[in-house]
């Protein structure tokens, strides 16, 4: 491995290290906040089963983003350790190296996904816990920066990571272009694909919507049974419509040039 | 798709690595990759520009079999 590439490397784990610093600091003070408000919740006289019910799922939301952040700062490490390994000269196992760096980019997409899920989940059950009188304005004045704070740090570590992750690949692909934070990022990163890499995301793209189609017929089977139960309303048939028809209609137009293969 | 290729042995000829071979056809190291591993069959383009580069034909890098059945 020549001095400079060896420089390089040092230069970015010492900026790593700063960063996951950061990010565990930020990920402790906020754990103790939450972990703090949860009791200071728990201490008021719930008695209504519903309420309690939104205090269990509030907590589960903010445990839940904040395990995944713990769980993708390891396997983010992990990973780009590993790749950096296996990558780190120019006789090195370059595509175990993409491989693994592939899969750290999945496990920030995914902790991303989840994040913003646990923070919907969170917020509205905050919501609903002040407005049908099962927490105090002052409470919740507490506990809403707390989880805004918890998503933000989440967010913020996901987009680092992601933009090291990006930087590692380019390290070892120069002809890549694009930042992760420019707004047309994909565009011009496609564009920089050569013919194979092109076809590897297309069919990548193709799966997705294969998945993403059988995934909202299960769920309108499901939110339509549970409609018909009365355990739901209708707004959630409507949003899983929504999806599905965003799915094919973009698929649709854009295989319109009329080949049998494209239908599926 | 059965398609053959001796370009390892041509690469090695020209004394150039994956990524050295790929910067001049205008393909990634990983692409090159691929079809040195019969992974990928190449486009007719991307197939001459291979050939140009290592001074041979495309019959001379590639070739088509028929699957026995």
């Amino acid at each position: 491995m020549n001095e400079q590439r060896k420089e390089t490397i040092q230069k970015e784990n010492r900026r790593y290290r700063r960063i996951l610093l950061l990010v565990c600091l930020a990920a402790v003070v906020v754990g103790l906040l939450v972990g703090i408000g949860a009791v200071l919740v728990q201490m008021f006289d719930v008695t209504s089963e519903e309420l309690f019910s939104d205090l269990i799922v509030l907590q589960a939301a903010v445990a839940v983003m904040w395990l995944t952040l713990i769980v993708t700062i390891v396997l983010n490490l992990h990973f780009r350790c590993q790749a950096k390994t296996l990558g780190v000269d120019n006789g090195g196992d370059w595509e175990a190296a993409e491989r693994k760096l592939g899969a750290a980019m999945a496990v920030s997409a995914i902790q991303m996904v989840l994040v913003f899920t646990c923070f919907g989940i969170g917020g509205s059950q905050l919501q609903l816990l002040l407005w049908d009188g099962g927490m105090e304005l002052g409470e919740y004045l507490f506990l809403l920066p707390v989880i805004v704070a918890g998503m933000a740090v989440c967010v913020i570590f996901s987009s680092v990571s992601q933009r090291q992750i990006v930087d590692q690949l380019r390290e070892q692909n120069p002809e890549k272009q694009g930042s992760v934070y420019q707004f047309n990022f994909q565009k011009v990163w496609l564009q920089s694909c050569d013919e194979a890499e092109q076809l590897q995301i297309y069919r990548a793209g193709y799966r997705a919507y294969q998945a993403g189609v059988y995934t909202c017929l299960g769920l309108w089977l499901a939110v339509v049974i549970a409609n018909l139960m009365g355990w739901l309303r209708w707004d959630s048939i409507f949003l899983v419509g929504v999806i599905w028809l965003v799915l094919q209609s973009v698929y649709a137009w854009n295989s319109r040039t009329g080949m049998p293969a494209a239908a599926g | 798709m059965p398609l053959k290729n001796r370009l390892k042995e041509h690469r090695a000829r020209l004394g150039v690595n994956q990524q050295e071979l790929g910067s001049r056809v205008g393909a990634s190291r990983q692409t090159i990759s691929l079809i040195e591993r019969g992974d990928y069959s190449p486009s007719v383009t991307l197939a001459l520009k291979i050939a140009r580069v290592c001074g041979v034909t495309v019959e001379d890098i590639f070739s088509y079999e028929e699957e026995t059945k």
